[in-house]
């Protein structure tokens, strides 16, 4: 009994080693399943696939499942104390000693020998320390944990930029310099805001005095001021959104159902300083005519389109793979693009918002109609002189949002969190916004028009004859103006005479 | 006598008898020690080896040690199965009276040395089955117990194939071990001229008794051996056979069977003696692998291909052993 009581002694040793050796197992695969987790979820936000961020719940649950795995890995992976002993049996030459005793031990068989053995497997066990009996083995697995635990601690201190922010020296100065615009930009609108010394400061002018103060700390790193840049221009998205749906709101309040449709005169007929008087004269009497609340409205929309534009191109500047539909070059390609897409309203595709609410505002053909079939605005157009004009738009951009390539196949990501889903609703409400100011500055390209020529001439010649009449036309430019109408009218009616 | 000092004994009279061999025999030390390992376990060794090597002088000093009745039979092609088990002969007594004796043959005996066993006839080397097998001997009708220990120690010559006849299977599967005498090297050679062409004397006295012997056999089958020992061996055995997903490449091209189920006992038992000898009381792998060759060698019956090609079945069985071994 007491050779039995011996043996298991030296067996419990063992089997204790062997236990706390498993339990080192299973914490080694767990930190391998969840640093292995964890790394593909913090590397797929950063290589540009996810914008999920691993947090959370989902640090719990990734625990619990490389616990679950390992678990299942070590019962799965589990030999039998026999053969543990059989391995030191071969690995310290002991003959089969152990192995031998333990299973006559367990067994409860019975031999002569059993004392014998038990007591020559003990004796063979003493000469061993218990860490050549259960060696601590060093896996490859092990230095794999490492590894991905250095990784981890690396991507969670934000060390390994995103993609955009790879090289960090020339992007940088981007950023810096996109702070520079922006302080150019506030600059500017201060200067223009003493020049009115009208109105306070909006809200969003001392945020974008922030930004730009923020944009040109350089201590902070350049994945929070890019952050803070685009959470700024989500912000005037929303804003301009809301905008755009109280001004379409109070459009309708205001019993405005219909814009009417101007088309301007052939530019090449007019000399430049002819147009600038001709639309400075029409801005003031649109001016006069749109009431206080709508045209601060439109005055907040404006001001918040300028801004989206900006930090648009910012964004897109410091995009290395972005798209380039914002570009400047690209954005006065898309104005024309944009122009005729919104007022393109017989392709769904190009329209996502309902025929109802928008078609009204965006269908310059539509909105035409809608005037023939109600004079009584028709006879107001010329009194509802082109709103847009005064925004001064440079080369008079379409301000919609969505105005970039819909089928562009790279994104920045302001223009990919504009586009699907939930910003739906915003693009209703500031399309529908926007389509007041397409509609005022210029309604159909060449080409596109859906009413009779000689209808639209015959409106413009009233219009313009109503304004001559007014005697706010330079007398020298009257009889020139008039006649250019009076002949295309004629022009146009005799082709309609040819063609009857 | 407790069981640590039996096992004591066992390997103090391994070692007396492999002392007094080396006084008449050189080198050799592993055919000793097989030798003994059939003893202890009841088994008969067929021993093969080239003329000259002094396969018949190993026997001989054997059983001058062991203290057994030692019978010799020289098997020619002429020798008769009555030769060896006796017979009966018509006796008279005073009165006239005629009645039957049986004489007994050479078989009756307790170390048996048949020499040259080849020599006889298929029918005379068969009549050692019953006696090598069961321990006793039927002679017209009438049984008879052979004393224990019964050991029989064939010889027989590789080389000289004219007028010889194999041994049939069944008679060579009943050889526990089957032992190759090797030349001896040059320090071997050496002893042996001084041993042999000198004024050599030596006197082998007896160290083991029929007694000490069968206390011996008798304790070797208590020594215990562990399942996954077991499992090894009986993998073997299966790896013999050119039909099993044990054998190799080489056994399913050259062996037309393997070993019978004697061939597990022998490696068990062989094991258990070597665990022994060896101060051990638990059978290890290495003890079977040591007693792998004599115990399997014969047992594995080359086929026409494996004949023709001179295949060595103690290749195979090496080979055999590094495969088991490894899965």
């Amino acid at each position: 009994m007491d050779v039995e009581n011996s043996f298991n002694i030296q067996i419990g040793k063992i089997n204790r080693r062997i236990v706390i050796q498993a339990i080192f197992r299973v914490l080694l695969h767990v930190s391998l399943i969840f640093f292995g987790i964890s790394t593909v979820f913090l590397i797929l936000p950063i290589a540009g696939f996810t914008n999920y961020h691993f947090k959370g719940g989902w640090v719990f649950v990734s625990i619990g499942l490389s616990l679950s795995a390992a678990l299942f890995i070590a019962f799965g992976t589990r030999s039998n104390l026999l053969n543990v002993f059989i391995e030191i049996d071969h690995r310290l030459g002991l003959q089969d000693r152990l192995s031998t005793a333990y299973e006559y031990l367990k067994s409860g068989k019975k031999t002569e020998f059993a004392d014998l053995l038990m007591n020559d497997a003990a004796a063979r066990l003493q000469r061993f320390s218990l860490g050549q009996l259960v060696p601590a083995r060093f896996s490859r697995l092990y230095a794999l944990a490492i590894i991905l635990l250095i990784i981890n601690v690396l991507l969670y201190s934000g060390i390994f930029p995103a993609p955009e922010y790879k090289s960090t020296g020339r992007d940088l100065a981007k950023i810096e310099n996109a702070g520079k615009i922006l302080q150019k930009y506030m600059i500017g609108r201060v200067d223009d805001q003493a020049d009115r010394q009208s109105k306070p400061q909006s809200e969003y002018a001392r945020k974008l005095k922030q930004l730009s103060n923020r944009l040109n700390d350089s201590k902070k790193p350049a994945r929070q001021r890019f952050a803070a840049l685009k959470s700024f221009l989500k912000e005037v998205q929303g804003e301009q959104a809301r905008l755009a749906n109280e001004l379409g709101a109070r459009l309708d309040s205001a019993d405005i159902k219909d814009l009417p449709v101007q088309k301007i005169p052939e530019p090449a007929n007019l000399s430049s300083n002819q147009l600038e008087k001709l639309k400075a004269i029409l801005n003031k009497m649109l001016n006069n005519r749109i009431p206080d609340s709508i045209s601060q409205k439109i005055e907040s929309l404006r001001e918040l389109d300028g801004m989206e534009k900006l930090l648009a191109r910012i964004i897109d500047d410091l995009n290395i793979d972005g798209p380039v539909a914002d570009d400047p070059a690209a954005a006065a390609d898309t104005k024309g693009q944009s122009s005729q897409s919104t007022g393109d309203s017989d392709n769904p595709s190009d329209d996502p918002t309902p025929a109802n609410s928008i078609r009204q505002y965006s269908d310059p053909s539509g909105s035409t109609e809608n005037r023939t079939d109600h004079p009584g605005s028709a006879k107001s157009g010329p009194e509802d002189d082109n709103p847009a004009d005064g925004m001064n738009e440079p080369g008079g951009k379409s301000t919609s949002a969505g105005r970039a390539k819909s089928n562009t196949e790279s994104r920045s990501d302001y223009q990919i969190e504009k586009s699907p889903g939930a910003a739906t609703q915003d693009q209703l409400a500031s399309a529908r916004a926007k389509s007041y100011l397409i509609h005022i500055r210029a309604l159909t390209d060449i080409g596109e028009a859906r009413l009779k020529e000689e209808e639209i001439f015959q409106t413009y010649r009233g219009e313009v004859e109503s304004i001559l009449q007014k005697e706010e036309m330079p007398q020298n430019y009257r009889e020139y103006i008039k006649n250019y109408f009076i002949s295309v009218g004629i022009h146009t009616e005799d082709k309609a005479h040819e063609s009857k | 006598m407790n069981l640590n000092e039996e096992v004591e004994t066992i390997r103090e009279n391994f070692g007396q008898i492999t002392d007094e061999l080396s006084k008449i025999i050189v080198g050799q030390k592993t055919l000793i020690k097989h030798l003994f390992i059939c003893l202890l376990c009841g088994g008969h060794a067929l021993i093969e080896g080239v003329p000259g090597l002094g396969k018949t002088l190993i026997v001989r000093s054997l059983s001058k040690i062991l203290d057994l009745e030692y019978s010799r039979i020289q098997f020619t092609p002429d020798l008769m199965p009555a030769d060896i088990l006796g017979t009966n002969m018509v006796k008279e007594d005073g009165n006239g009276n005629r009645f039957f004796e049986f004489y007994k043959g050479p078989i009756f005996g307790q170390l048996i040395l048949a020499d040259e066993i080849n020599r006889a006839s298929p029918k005379t080397q068969s009549a050692l089955l019953e006696a090598m097998q069961e321990g006793k001997v039927t002679v017209f009708g009438s049984q008879y117990i052979l004393d224990p220990p019964f050991m029989v120690l064939a010889t027989q010559n590789p080389i000289e194939m004219e007028g010889t006849y194999p041994l049939p299977e069944a008679q060579i599967d009943r050889f526990f071990f089957k032992l190759k005498i090797n030349y001896p090297n040059q320090d071997e050679l050496y002893k042996i001229l001084d041993k042999t062409t000198e004024d050599y004397h030596y006197n082998l006295s007896r160290v083991v008794e029929a007694d000490t012997i069968s206390k011996m056999k008798s304790l070797v089958k208590k020594v215990p051996v562990a399942s996954h020992i077991k499992d090894f061996t009986t993998r073997l055995v299966l790896a013999t056979h050119p039909a099993n997903d044990y054998a190799t490449d080489k056994i399913k091209e050259y062996i037309l069977y393997g070993a019978s189920p004697r061939g597990v006992q022998s490696l068990i038992l062989a094991g258990k003696v070597c665990a022994l000898i060896n101060g051990r009381y638990n059978v290890s792998l290495d003890d079977i692998k040591a007693v792998a060759k004599p115990a399997l060698r014969h047992r594995m019956a080359l086929n026409i291909r494996g004949e023709t090609e001179g295949v060595d079945t103690d290749e195979l069985v090496d080979e055999i052993l590094s495969k088991i071994e490894g899965s």
